[in-house]
């Protein structure tokens, strides 16, 4: 396929000092991605993998140690890509002392946006995480799940190309997570390209076209979800309102035609089974 | 000195006016972009939500009206004595508004993590720095202001009243002298810890109150090599001593004539122009969140 990359990583690699560099955390090491324009890609792993770390580098909130980073061509440190990029933070690092309505006027001014486009935009996009009714509440009262709503609306209220959601379900209830999902989905139909991360395996699976997983700073594998999930040497037959005859009957055909029927019951999740396959057979490599 | 310099030196203060007006302008320029404007704005409501600031401008308040009310000094001296005080008190507690607001400013948008999210929006450290400088320098205008505003008052319904104008001259002086100590904060702050932050400030605010002070005694001093590194580091420090009204002054011995004023407010404005384009250079390459909190 021929598309445009949005995001590109070149053995990006990522070193914390602490204690005065006496200690160093390798969060990242020689990552390489590509993120093409118009897909849900998720960088999937266990807390501490570097999903928020190569995040923040793909920002340019972080400066790389070694490697590079390219979004839409150039350094994140760029002002002017900062304009086509809106994040979502892990926990929403809200200002505590402002209100909904408040915090999202301070974005929208950051934004550039004019005073009646942005309070215009500002009533839809609350309406549209559902936060219509607390806008006037200060944020520090404000549930995780509402928090979250507010770090959201204030990417639907930038309106980028590029949307960077980190943990987007973290905290949420079943419901919550499934409306922020619902928002990601819509705003793929619009053409945007998202990049989110979680640890939440089985959460991202409906909504992902590809995924990187992450263990300890490197990148396992990438590919697109149904590659990863698809174990090329058997078959699945999905069928509805098959009868206890009719199951027999299938088995029988399979093992007159050479084959070998391995079970038959109800399809299952198995993203997750899939991942701490990939941690396993690293770890034995290691 | 050399003799090139001569021309500069006699024509000093009027090129401290020209510096502080270009930096006036400057800082003028910068305060009408938007980004800039929301981010004062922004450490402004932070400030004002905070109860800490209303009390130390209370404390101010009270300060000042206490001491009114004990001085008993000199009869005929007494208006003189009690206007020392009430500057003394108007710029003791402008500079804890100062020194608090402005090593905050900084450090809670880095601790709160909001500085993430404000780094995925198209500003540049300039914006973030001239921002958070121009929002601490409101806060104290506020304060110094509201303190200002009392003891102006106040001298004016007493019979002490002539002094009436000296004390303002004297609390606007103040404001300036803040400005530049804001832009030490702001600047200390994109280098140092906060607490560091604040005792540096601290001291090298006592320091350079007492400008005249240390430079006498170091000019007495026998090592030679250290007493020019110490007259340097003089010349570099904001000599706040230039801002306080003194006793002098308000009795009249002094006069406070306009080229001093102004040269004075070019010399604040100038330097805090300059402390505030280290701060921008330094934060540009500061990388921000690699602290940890936990
Ligand atoms: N500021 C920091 N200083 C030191 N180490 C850090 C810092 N931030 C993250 N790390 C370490 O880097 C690794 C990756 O962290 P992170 O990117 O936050 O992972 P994730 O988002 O996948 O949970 C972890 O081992 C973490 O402890
Ligand atoms: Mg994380």
């Amino acid at each position: 396929m021929n598309r445009n990359v949005v995001v590109r990583t070149v053995d990006l690699t990522k070193v914390y000092r602490t204690f005065w560099g006496k200690m160093y955390v390798r969060a990242l090491n020689k990552v390489n991605l590509e993120i093409y324009e118009g897909e849900v890609f998720a960088l999937l792993g266990p807390n501490g993998s570097g999903k928020t770390t190569t995040m923040k580098l793909l920002l340019g909130i972080m400066f790389p140690t070694n490697g590079q980073v390219e979004v839409f061509g150039k350094s994140p440190r760029n002002v002017e890509i900062k304009k086509d990029v809106g994040f979502m933070p892990e926990e929403s690092y809200l200002y505590r002392f402002l209100n909904a309505d408040e915090t999202l006027r301070f974005y929208g001014n950051l934004m550039g946006l004019d005073k009646k486009t942005r309070n215009k935009k500002i009533d839809e996009v609350l309406e549209v995480v559902g936060l219509t009714e607390a806008r006037k509440r200060r944020t520090k009262e404000y549930s995780k799940g509402m928090a979250r709503r507010i770090g959201m609306a204030q990417v639907l209220l930038k309106d980028p190309k590029l949307v960077v959601l980190d943990e987007p379900t973290i905290g949420l209830d079943p419901r919550g997570a499934r409306e922020i999902k619902d928002v990601i989905l819509e705003l793929k139909e619009r053409g945007k390209t998202v990049v989110l991360s979680s640890h939440l395996l089985a959460d991202m699976q409906d909504i992902c076209d590809r995924i990187a997983i992450l263990h300890r700073g490197s990148l396992i594998k990438t590919d697109r979800v149904e590659n990863l999930l698809t174990i090329v040497d058997t078959w699945e037959i999905i069928a509805k309102n098959l009868t206890e005859g009719t199951r027999q009957k299938v088995g029988e055909v399979i093992q007159d035609g050479g084959g070998e029927l391995e079970k038959i019951g109800h399809p299952r999740e198995s993203l997750e089974s899939l991942f701490l396959k990939t941690i396993k057979e690293e770890e034995v490599e290691k | 000195m050399i003799a090139f310099l001569e021309p500069l030196k006699t024509h000093w203060p009027q090129i401290q006016i020209g510096l502080g007006a270009v930096c006036l302008a400057l800082f003028a320029a910068g305060a009408s972009s938007r980004r800039v404007k929301a981010i004062a704005v922004n450490t402004i409501r932070e400030e004002l939500r905070k109860k800490i600031l209303y009390f130390l401008v209370l404390f101010g308040i009270i300060f000042m009206a206490a001491s009114g009310a004990i001085s008993k000094v000199q009869p005929g001296r007494e208006g003189e004595a009690v206007a020392q005080m009430g500057l003394f008190a108007v710029s003791l507690f402008g500079m804890l508004v100062a020194v608090f607001a402005a090593t905050t400013a900084l450090f809670s948008e880095i601790r709160s993590r909001t500085i993430f999210l404000l780094f995925s929006h198209p500003v540049w450290s300039f914006h973030i720095i001239l921002g958070k400088f121009l929002g601490v320098v409101g806060i104290v205008f506020v304060s110094v202001a509201l303190m200002g505003t009392g003891l102006v008052v106040y001298f004016a319904l007493t019979p002490w009243w002539p002094l009436t104008g000296k004390i303002a001259l004297g609390v606007s002086l103040i404001f300036f002298q803040l400005v530049m100590l804001t832009a030490m904060c702001v600047l200390g702050s994109t280098f140092l810890s906060r607490i560091t932050n604040i005792l540096m400030s601290l001291i090298l605010f006592f320091v350079g109150s007492g400008h005249a002070f240390f430079k006498d005694i170091t000019e007495m001093m026998k090592v030679v090599v250290m007493k020019y590194y110490i007259l340097a580091f003089l010349f570099v420090l904001p000599n706040f001593q230039k801002f306080a009204v003194s006793g002098k002054a308000l009795s009249g011995e002094l006069s406070l004539d306009a080229t001093y004023v102004l040269s004075a407010v070019g010399d604040a404005l100038f330097r805090a122009a300059v402390m505030v384009a280290l701060a921008i250079l330094f934060f540009r390459v500061k990388e921000v969140g690699t602290e940890r909190w936990e």
